[in-house]
């Protein structure tokens, strides 16, 4: 080893003392060598370093020794650390001290691509540059709904689906509406501040405006409907919006379709086709809704009890383009009569729910207030 | 001996009451001690005593903070430049990656609150001093309490798997006759969700009420949507919500009709022009007069008369053309994006100018 760090190949020789002296030099080397690790060893505790949690820089890790006024560092305002060449803003933040370091931790992530200074009495003891994380992944969209290609003309809202959590406030930068010659259409989303993001951070609802929807509205008489009815549509999400770690899409994307016949119907479940398992089986019940419904609210708004009004335990998933629910129980079906119920607050493309369409016309239409509609069905052997 | 038996027992005495009437104050909003989990801050308003409420849309609560600032002050001014940049710079990073949610100015000290978010969801609470200084607002080991404003305290309200459903997010609270009232979105079902929270906060179900709020569009379409900002006035003796909408600007709702689940229907008293957001309003006084001020994110503020509101006793049926309805004032500032009451004739301002520097200012009670 110590051959290979020097330099020095060692010549092999059969007199005694030459192995004596060999022998001493192999000492020496080794000596040497754990000098020169716990050298190395504390030379990397002695460096400023950053601080990582969750891919993040979150805080600075200063050495005592760069420290002069160690012992009252951490509530001593004559360090600080700031953004580059500005030193006469400090940057807010705890400082914190064991026997070896003092901990500096801002408020918000430290951010990558800057460099940040630490001063003591205006001196700078040290700098580093906050580099960017190669191994993290760019992150995509990974589904926009409604999957259906064909969408009503009065539809309400979409929901886009990434991978990662975006950076928030700024969709409308990023998200288009184009028409079929490829213009950019103008004030067909909602501006809202704050954004509509599930808790994941990773799924975005984007309302069409629904003053444009509404009928009777000043927007909607002046503007009319943002999407018309047989007009073809491309939903465009630029690749330059980044994660909330600063990473762009990895690519452009983008949905076409085209908007179909106005949607002014309440969903009904009585229109719903069940197609039942048989009893002893696990087999999955298929609830076919007859239109697409909303994506997040249909997996969420549909439960089944038994006869004793006791729920079915089991796992929904949504096929057909939200066309279709799929219920796997978890244990065998029995042979007795089951209730579907569901919530009344699912909605379908256009925000019909189930007790009321989007706008009412109270000059015709009675909107109902149950908390959830019923079906009742018949598993047999 | 007997005279230093009763000093003793004077002092026991005294100091008994010394820190029961201490430990009174200290819990006399049902506090604990403790670091809430604050995930993101979405809307701040100010309660009694320096009570400082925090919304937070990412976990669906509201936290009540003792912010033990409570020395008095009069009034205040602020005058920041370029606050984006400034705000940037306190956090060690560059405008681009911070943005201003929200502020609220304590009524009692004058000072100003500023929620703000980085860019990687982060967030953070800044004061203003009067001195123009920004600091931040620790909220390690505070006194708080917290409610949860996701779903009723209402069990048939989760979804079958026993998930709450949809996440609400708070796009505006206030606090008005010891109850916190708060506007949400919901990031799924298109609805109207408005709440009142008797405070202290009790999580008791018969102290809180959820209310559907309806409009009528020019007497057909009957629609319920989600209010984004909204305040609170009284005509006549009674007490009215007045809230602006995502897509109507303003509608009156009685206050004594905000009971549990209840559908209230409200009236349209003014249609202020399209493609517009509200994002604040806000009560001040010029003269004799009372106006209630609002900020619009693609409009010159405005601001319309409580008289002009308190007259205007009809709901809007006709069709209209352009704006109706109650008459208001057009102000000569554009891009306001928050707006913060200071005292009864003054408002802290931020307005993006047209060079597109963001700033800070505190209004001369004349044009805001």
């Amino acid at each position: 080893m110590a051959t290979l760090i020097f330099g020095l190949p060692m010549a092999k020789t059969s007199k005694r003392n030459t192995v004596k002296k060999g022998g001493l030099q192999l000492m020496c080397s080794l000596a040497f060598l754990s000098l020169l690790a716990l050298y190395a060893c504390q030379k990397r505790e002695e460096t400023i370093e950053l601080v990582w949690n969750n891919q993040r820089a979150t805080g600075i890790s200063i050495p005592k020794h760069l420290v002069k006024n160690f012992s009252s560092a951490a509530i001593d305002p004559s360090i600080k650390v700031v953004l580059g060449n500005n030193v006469d803003q400090a940057i807010l933040g705890n400082f914190s001290a064991d026997n070896s370091k003092l901990l500096f931790e801002p408020l918000i992530p430290l951010t990558p691509g800057l460099t940040y200074r630490i001063l003591e009495n205006n001196r700078s003891i040290g700098q580093l540059f906050v580099p960017f994380n190669k191994n993290e992944k760019a992150p995509e969209v990974l589904a926009i709904y409604p999957l259906l290609d064909t969408l009503p003309e009065n539809l309400l809202k979409f929901y886009i689906q990434f991978s990662k959590p975006m950076r928030t406030g700024e969709s409308l930068q990023f998200i288009h509406l184009l028409d079929k010659k490829g213009d950019t259409l103008r004030d067909v989303f909602l501006n809202l501040q704050p954004e509509l993001w599930d808790t994941s951070g990773t799924v975005l609802t984007l309302w069409l405006d629904p003053g444009r929807i509404k009928r009777g509205l000043t927007l909607n008489r002046a503007l009319g409907n943002p999407l018309k009815r047989n007009e073809m549509y491309q939903l465009v999400i630029s690749p330059e919006w980044k994660d909330n770690t600063g990473l762009k899409l990895s690519q452009k994307c983008s949905k076409t379709f085209v908007a179909g016949k106005r949607d002014e119907q309440a969903p009904d479940i009585k229109q719903w086709q069940l197609q039942l398992p048989k009893a002893g089986t696990t087999a999955s019940l298929r609830i076919n809704t007859q239109e697409s419904l909303d994506h997040y609210l249909l997996s969420e708004s549909i439960g089944i009890v038994d006869q004793n009004n006791t729920l079915v335990k089991g796992k929904i998933r949504l096929d057909k383009k939200d066309q279709q629910v799929v219920f796997a129980p978890a244990k065998p079906w029995k042979a007795q009569r089951y209730q579907l119920q569901v919530d009344a607050r699912l909605e379908d493309l256009a925000g019909n729910n189930l007790n009321r369409v989007f706008d009412r016309d109270i000059t015709k239409a009675k909107s109902r207030t149950k908390n959830y509609y019923e079906l009742a069905f018949e598993v047999t052997p | 001996m007997k005279k230093i038996t009763l000093l003793v027992a004077v002092g026991v005495l005294g100091m008994l009451f010394i820190s029961s009437t201490y430990q009174k104050a200290a819990n006399k909003y049902n506090f604990s001690k403790g670091t809430p989990a604050v995930k993101s801050i979405a809307a701040l308003v100010f309660g009694p005593d320096g009570v400082l409420f925090i919304g937070d849309s990412q976990s669906s609560t509201v936290f009540a903070v003792e912010t033990k600032d409570t020395k008095k002050a009069a009034s205040a001014q602020y005058d920041v430049k370029n606050i984006d940049v400034k705000i940037a710079e306190a956090l060690g990073t560059t405008k681009e990656n911070v943005s201003i949610i929200d502020m609220a100015v304590n009524p009692v000290s004058k000072k100003l609150y500023i929620a703000v978010k980085s860019a990687d969801g982060t967030p953070v609470l800044l004061s203003l001093g009067t001195n123009n200084e920004l600091k931040a607002v620790s909220l390690t080991d505070v006194n708080f309490s917290s409610t949860a404003v996701n779903n009723p305290p209402d069990e048939t309200k989760k979804d079958r798997q026993g998930k709450p459903l949809s996440l609400m997010s708070i796009s505006d609270m206030g606090f008005e006759d010891g109850k916190l009232l708060l506007s949400g979105l919901c990031n799924k079902e298109f609805s109207s969700s408005f709440r009142s929270v008797s405070f202290p906060f009790t999580g008791k179900a018969e102290e809180e009420a959820t209310l559907e709020l309806y409009h009528a569009n020019h007497g057909r379409f009957e629609t319920t949507s989600p209010v984004r900002t909204f305040s609170t006035t009284t005509i006549e003796g009674k007490k009215y919500v007045v809230a602006s909408y995502t897509c109507t600007p303003l509608v009156l709702f009685p206050m004594d009709e905000l009971k549990p689940g209840a559908h209230v229907k409200g009236r349209t008293i003014a249609e202020m022009g399209n493609r517009n957001t509200p994002s604040d309003m806000i009560w001040l006084k010029d003269g004799n007069q009372t106006f209630l001020v609002m900020a619009n994110d693609n409009r010159p503020a405005f601001k319309v008369s409580h008289e002009e509101i308190a007259k205007f006793q009809g709901t809007l049926t006709e069709k209209v053309e352009g704006t109706a309805g109650t008459n208001f004032i057009i102000l000569p500032h554009e891009k306001v994006l928050q707006l913060a009451k200071l005292d009864e004739n003054k408002a802290v301002v931020i307005q993006k100018k047209s060079n597109g520097d963001i700033d800070l200012w505190t209004s001369d009670g004349k044009n805001i």
